[in-house]
């Protein structure tokens, strides 16, 4: 679904990604792991269109992202990590706006935008104006628009962040049934492990933006030469330099 | 006491140094820009100066009331000043002390109420009053200038200043503490905006129907008599503006001596006020701002609750009705932009003023009218004027189109959607309310004229033309220089994409007017050279020539070039 190569992305002096290569498999959730400033969400704003490659291409479904980008962009359902929204529209009008932008027919996307706002629990504030909402509830809401045009492919940057328990179940699982479904593919960036763990088929761990690991958890586990009984944080900061935490810990008292 | 005064300076400190490392990286980053404004800014004060200077001296001619001018208009200015002042501070009262964002943190700290509220004070002293100083000192350095005043004059200007605005900031305090105790702060400073604009917007029209450039006239001197004495109520006893005429003007006359008390009296009060203000804000501090917590979240809720009770979805459903119609990208773009315009109080409030413009527009030519020009002249002055309304009018609503999408622009970027499309909906949406307002104007204002019927068409066709070229220039201008993390939808056009636009979109009418002329010229005259009317082939080719590259200059040239400038952009 989704196929990387030799991607660079420069800020000046600064390389964000550097030579990235990277290849997620339609129908499966693909984690993408790695510390604060590892290229995450640079990688993923080049998937979208949202910001150009120094080197290397990114496809998604076959279709280079670069010259093709409206045509990637209809397959494609984003939820960024911070909700920047129309903050003086209502939670239904926002998403009948989505589904203007989209192309969609105004009566099928009133149903859907009501199913949605229903399985995202978001019914009750559905005519509330979103200035009124909380972070979680932006964040459904963002969810909610991402998979009105129900998109072949779900790019998420940090799927948990803002969610209750509830809320993150909830995502998790249509997620999952997402990806079961045959319909679509998942890939997301994330710090919270446990949710990797659980929801990915696949990881790639990014460091410094360069790929240190990738695959199942279990071939994670065999790159970083772990028996098979180490949790996957504990091989994440072997890979991302946890030593350096342990260190600056010694001698600190809170 | 030092406790506290430590305190406030190290709560002064987060501004301060944010706002020199501001202008650092501006100084650094953009020199000719910051050198741009700068200058921009000392020549509109020049200007005033320059202004007052000539208004003075041209009152000091004036045979038996001359000299009593000068010190009624003192007292006028100063109370013209100390009333914006009010107006300007009680409004950042609302927004300093009550709805900044970094009063989460501020009072989850054990930090003193005192301290805090006057560190407050201060800042929203200094940010609501330094355009009326930068503005307002010029004319009484122009009083200076014309009355050859000695050290002493500038010495009390300079002494009795800031008491003068601390009255006024001591006063709004406590009005917006007292409003946001009483009602919530959003609330209460969207209801000042709106009295304040429907004052100013009164207060313009009546003195426009007064006319006071007559005043000038030597024959109308009764009147100026009159006009004056319609400010007579400001000459109350207790009012500070009198104490600084009377503490000021003798100064200016070399009789220092009796302007010494009406000059205590203004410090004493403003200290006073001081003291008030600071025992009144902080006993209401802490319950005002917890009130002010509370109705953002009420007010919001309750307005959307209101909104569907009052069968606001039924308008809702019509609106994206209206916009599937349209085509789905512009419709929802319409739909979107209405609905989220008409919920920002700052961005509506304008309406009114565009009323009021209109208004005074149709005015100034029955004026105009009254003044015996041939009909012909005012045509084409109409024509100019009308242009640079509408420039005006599209430096507020349409330069801003694109940055108004905000931070939330990724949702256009990251959807199916080309940004040519998207500038070409902005386009849209913008040109047919704005040719809907030319087209009035034009028609309005020919029939009080009284022009043949064929010179309104022309008229009309000119003006869409105009407007389409400005639409076209403010959208594309608009998309070269975005400002898509501004807070506040006014502050879009002060920065140089504005001035850019104003300057570009002014050249463009003048320019295209000019074009204009010659073929309405041949038009007027085609009755008195029936044989002949186009006796000059290479102007009438010449101009028609410029009037079509210009109009599709104008349309083209900055959507490209603002095309360009969203595609490269990086998030």
């Amino acid at each position: 679904m989704i196929r990387i190569e030799d991607l660079t992305k420069r800020f000046g002096s600064f390389t964000a990604v550097d030579n990235l290569n990277l290849h997620v498999r339609r129908g499966e959730v693909f984690g993408f792991l790695g510390p604060n400033g590892a290229g995450k969400t640079t990688t993923m704003k080049i998937i979208i269109g949202l910001m150009r490659p120094t080197a290397g291409r990114v496809q998604v479904a076959g279709m280079d992202v670069g010259s093709e980008s409206i045509r990637t962009r209809r397959l494609i359902g984003y939820i960024p990590d911070h909700p920047f929204l129309y903050e003086k529209l209502s939670g239904r009008e926002f998403l009948l706006f989505i589904a203007g932008v989209y192309g969609m027919d105004l009566t099928a996307a009133r149903r859907r935008a009501g199913e949605l706002l229903r399985l995202f629990e978001l019914e009750k504030w559905t005519n509330e104006l979103i200035e009124s909402y909380s972070h979680g509830m932006k964040q459904r809401l963002i969810m909610a628009a991402a998979l009105l045009h129900r998109p072949e492919l779900v790019v998420v940057d940090e799927p948990m962040v803002g969610l209750d328990p509830r809320g993150a179940v909830l995502v998790k699982t249509i997620f999952k049934n997402l990806c079961t479904s045959g319909s679509g593919t998942v890939f997301l960036s994330t710090h919270t492990l446990e949710v990797a763990e659980e929801l990915c088929d696949r990881v790639a761990i990014l460091h410094l933006g360069k790929v240190v690991a990738q695959g199942s958890m279990d071939e994670i586990r065999r790159q970083a030469g772990d028996d098979g009984s180490g949790r996957l944080q504990e091989l994440f900061l072997r890979l991302t330099g946890g030593a350096d935490v342990t260190r600056a810990l010694q001698g600190f008292e809170v | 006491m030092i406790e506290q005064l430590r305190i406030f300076s190290l709560l002064l400190g987060p501004k301060t140094r944010g706002f020199l490392r501001l202008a650092r990286t501006r100084e650094h980053r953009h020199p000719l820009r910051l050198l741009f404004f700068v200058g921009l800014g000392l020549v509109f004060a020049m200007g005033i100066y320059l202004g007052s200077a000539w208004f003075l001296r041209q009152c000091l001619q004036v045979e038996l009331v001359g000299v009593l001018i000068p010190r009624k208009i003192m007292s006028l200015v100063l109370l013209i000043l100390v009333s914006i002042l009010l107006i300007s501070t009680t409004i950042s009262s609302f927004s300093i002390f009550y709805l900044s964002d970094d009063l989460v943190l501020l009072f989850s700290t054990p930090v003193p109420l005192g301290p805090l509220y006057y560190a407050r004070f201060l800042e929203m002293t200094l940010h609501a009053s330094w355009m009326v100083v930068f503005f307002g000192l010029p004319v009484f350095l122009a009083y200076g200038a014309v009355y050859s005043a000695p050290a002493d004059f500038y010495l009390l200007v300079t002494l009795l200043f800031p008491a003068f605005i601390l009255i006024p900031a001591a006063l709004g305090a406590i009005i917006a503490a007292v409003l946001t105790r009483l009602f919530s702060a959003r609330r209460s400073r969207d209801l000042l905006i709106v009295m304040v604009l429907a004052g100013f917007v009164f207060l313009y029209l009546v003195l426009r129907a007064m006319q006071p450039e007559k005043l000038l006239e030597e024959e109308s001197f009764g009147t100026l008599v009159e006009f004056l004495q319609m400010f007579s109520a400001p000459e109350s006893r207790y009012l500070p503006t009198l104490w600084m005429t009377e503490a000021l003007y003798p100064t200016l006359v070399q009789k220092p001596v009796s302007g010494a008390l009406p000059a205590l009296g203004v410090w004493t009060t403003a200290a006073a006020l001081l003291a008030v203000s600071g025992w009144v804000g902080t006993a209401l501090y802490r319950n005002a701002y917890a009130r002010a917590q509370e109705g953002r979240l009420r007010w919001r809720m309750g307005a959307g609750k209101a909104r569907a009770a009052a069968g606001g979805r039924v308008l809702g459903d019509w609106l994206d009705r209206l916009g599937n119609l349209l085509g789905r990208l512009t419709g929802s773009l319409l739909v979107k932009d209405i609905r989220v315009f008409m919920r920002d109080t700052s961005q509506w409030l304008q309406l009114l003023l565009l009323g009021a413009l209109a208004a005074v527009y149709v005015l100034n030519f029955i004026y105009l009218k009254v003044a015996n020009f041939s009909w012909f002249t005012l045509y084409t002055v109409n024509h100019v004027l009308m242009g640079l309304v509408i420039s005006g009018i599209a430096v507020r609503f349409v330069f801003p189109a694109v940055s108004l999408e905000g931070r939330a622009f990724w949702i256009v970027r990251s959807a199916p959607v080309r940004i040519r499309a998207f500038l070409h909906s902005k386009l849209m949406i913008h040109f047919f309310p704005l040719a809907a307002l030319a087209v009035f104007l034009s028609v309005l204002s020919c029939s009080v004229i009284g022009i043949p019927l064929v010179f309104v068409v022309v008229s009309v066709a000119l003006m869409l033309a105009m407007t389409l070229g400005v639409c076209a220039l403010g959208v594309g201008i608009g998309a070269l220089h975005p400002r898509f993390t501004a807070e506040n939808p006014a502050k879009i056009p002060t920065g140089v994409g504005g001035v850019v636009f104003m300057i570009t979109s002014m050249s463009f009418v003048i320019v295209f007017l000019l074009a204009s002329f010659y073929p309405t010229f041949v038009l007027y005259t085609a009755p008195l050279r029936p044989d002949n009317p186009v006796h000059r082939p290479f102007w009438m080719f010449a101009s028609l020539a410029i009037l079509i590259l210009l109009g599709a200059g104008a349309a083209w040239i900055p959507m490209a070039l603002g095309r360009r400038r969203l595609q490269k952009l990086e998030d």
